[in-house]
């Protein structure tokens, strides 16, 4: 049975083009915790798949871990799906190149300090790319991160500051490294 | 000056810190010789931290190059590639002082005992095994020597391994890894370093250690059950009884081997899953690169990745592209919230307690019978009258207290808001009344009528 209350929440995110994980991070405790959206949708599927198709969108559940909603018509709707796309890329290569363990991304004690990611707009190699999608044109590399990653739910910062991938996130290096 | 062997290794031993950080340095830089400048920086080092003079000159003595080279220390000095190199026998020494400079034993080195025991085969086969053939006895003591030393370092490879794998998976086990970068990446090359020990050298022993499996050169243990049939059917059976042991005590390595193998399995399973993902970040990021250097060229500026991307193999496709980031934000200034709170309360409690004061629900709402306002103007007298004094903690009991008394029959608890009133009109602009806000509020019961009100204490 569909919750009025947790459905007006889901919607409220996924309409802004969030992704729904599976475990939220409690900045108050430091934990990970079970995001009750998430189960609202898993349990009854069916029904908001039905509901948000009605309203032009598919809701995809992708690797087990987290919602989102596509748009049916897509238009030039990947124009932020690349942006998202690249930041990964470079926020992962960033981690590699240094030669630290990619877990530090993935746990949400660890994390990443914000001044390990400005190399993305300090070296040339990373800004051309960042550029050529249309990343710290204007904006820094922080509010870049924030709105499409933080603000989507693809990444979050702990207690620490640190920056670490959601789900979501760490969805998109599972598969990447599947591929 | 020369200075005898037994003399000079004794002092090497007693100084064995010099000769573990040129061993470290060899190890390093994975070669079997030294550049003489490294020797010499050594020695010299460890001249400079000596305090006697007596001990220094000793050392200088016994530490000299051509000294070192004469009683045979060190083996090789190539003056025009200007390397040095110690005796082998030496250096094993030293790295059974410490089991971290054990070296294992590697392919190569296992391949090479495999054909000595190949070779060892091959010669007794073509020999009779006279008891009077020299050849034959000298071939004998020969293969006895080789297998003494096989099961030697067989024993020392494995002790090597098993305090390898110990040491790592301590190190590897410690849970504050991720939580510091530096840490994060130690850990990283700790695994590289499981990976190193695992391919090259637990896996090459525990080939040469098996019997079972056959390839296309023969197991080192099968050419040993060779011998010892050999001897067996040449009638030594003795002997064949101690090659068999020879082996058996070779083979029993097998199985703390396979234990240390199991050990670092999980660590290889971390190392390969690291692996395969900084391979594909590599791999997305080349594409990456090659995409944007496609789009972005000095002729086309301004030009960028989109059309260029193939949606199919974007992850996240379709994602709906109003995001809350893009949405006005709420300005959370900078300033003391908890004032701004405190504030806020009492404006709420004041708006609460007008509009208390406008209906006062506890009382009867009929009209009071005061015409002319005869009991108003007999408060005004009242209050006129009355002297008070600051401090008082409760202003409403006083004053009911006083109307109660001057009034008495006539009196009734709604005047006493006036009475109030009248009280603040003569003495608000002398002293001030604060009013406080507490829950429940006060309250005065009086002829069946309840007045709930703000304390207010006059004060000076």
């Amino acid at each position: 049975m569909i919750s009025n209350e947790l459905s007006q929440a889901i919607y409220n995110d996924l309409i802004k083009g969030k992704a729904i994980n599976k475990q939220g991070y409690v900045l108050k405790t430091n934990e990970l915790e079970e995001n009750p959206l998430y189960n609202e949708i898993f349990i009854n599927f069916d029904e908001y798949r039905q509901l948000y198709k009605r309203i032009n969108f598919d809701l995809v559940h992708k690797n087990s871990r987290f919602f989102f909603i596509r748009e049916l018509s897509g238009g030039d709707a990947n124009e932020a799906t690349i942006k998202i796309q690249a930041l990964l890329i470079i926020i992962g290569r960033i981690v590699t190149e240094k030669g630290y363990l990619f877990d530090v991304l993935t746990d949400y004690r660890a994390g990443i300090k914000l001044e390990d990611l400005s190399i993305a707009t300090t070296e040339e190699r990373y800004l051309d790319i960042l550029h050529t999608c249309k990343l710290c044109i204007s904006r820094g590399i922080e509010e870049e991160i924030n709105n499409h990653l933080i603000a989507r739910g693809i990444m979050f910062k702990n207690s620490r500051g640190h920056y670490v991938l959601s789900d979501a996130g760490i969805a998109f290096f599972s598969e990447l490294t599947e591929s | 000056m020369i200075v005898a062997l037994d003399r000079t290794l004794i002092l090497l031993i007693e100084h064995k810190d010099m000769m573990f950080q040129l061993i470290d340095y060899m190890d390093q830089n994975q070669r079997k010789d030294l550049p003489t400048e490294v020797f010499f920086n050594s020695i010299r080092g460890k001249l400079e931290s000596m305090i006697s003079k007596k001990e220094s000159d000793r050392l200088n003595d016994a530490f000299d190059l051509a000294n070192l080279i004469k009683i045979g220390i060190v083996s090789e000095f190539n003056k025009s590639r200007g390397t040095i190199a110690f005796q082998p026998t030496v250096l094993e020494i030293f790295r059974l002082f410490d089991k971290e400079r054990v070296r294992g034993l590697r392919s190569a080195e296992l391949e090479d005992i495999r054909k000595q025991l190949e070779n060892a085969y091959e010669q007794l086969e073509a020999l009779s095994f006279a008891e009077d053939d020299l050849a034959f006895l000298e071939q004998h003591d020969h293969l006895f020597d080789l297998l003494r030393r096989v099961n030697s370092k067989i024993q020392n490879n494995t002790d090597y391994l098993q305090y390898e794998a110990d040491r790592l998976s301590k190190r590897l086990d410690h849970d504050q890894a991720l939580l510091s970068l530096h840490e994060s990446r130690q850990h990283r090359e700790m695994l590289v370093q499981v990976k190193r020990i695992y391919d090259r050298e637990i896996i090459p022993t525990l080939e040469f250690l098996n019997t079972r499996e056959y390839s296309k050169a023969k197991a080192p243990l099968t050419i040993i059950d060779d011998i010892s049939r050999l001897y067996d059917r040449r009638g030594y059976e003795d002997d064949s009884y101690y090659i068999d042991q020879y082996k058996l005590s070779i083979l029993s390595h097998y199985k703390a081997v396979e234990k240390v193998k199991q050990a670092l399995q999980r660590y290889l399973h971390q190392e390969r899953r690291h692996r395969l993902t900084y391979d594909a970040i590599e791999k997305a990021y080349l594409n990456l690169q090659t995409l944007a250097q496609n789009t972005f060229t000095e002729s086309l500026k301004g030009r960028y990745i989109f059309k260029s991307w193939d949606s199919d193999s974007l992850y996240f496709n379709g994602l709906k592209t109003h995001a809350a980031g893009q949405e006005s934000r709420i300005e959370w200034h900078e300033r003391k919230h908890l004032i701004y709170f405190n504030e806020y309360l009492v404006s709420q409690n004041a708006r609460k307690r007008s509009d208390n004061s406008a209906e006062i629900k506890t009382f009867e709402n009929k009209h009071q019978n005061d015409r002319h306002n005869m009991i108003k103007r007999r408060i005004e007298q009242v209050v006129e009258r009355f002297e008070l004094k600051p401090p008082v903690d409760d202003l409403y009991i006083i004053l009911h207290q006083l109307l109660e008394e001057n009034l008495q029959e006539d009196y009734q608890l709604n005047y006493l808001l006036y009475g109030v009133s009248c009280f603040k009109q003569r003495y608000g602009k002398k002293f001030s009344i604060q009013l406080s806000f507490n829950r429940p509020q006060q309250s005065i019961r009086y002829q069946n009528q309840v007045l709930e009100y703000n304390k207010r204490e006059f004060i000076v």
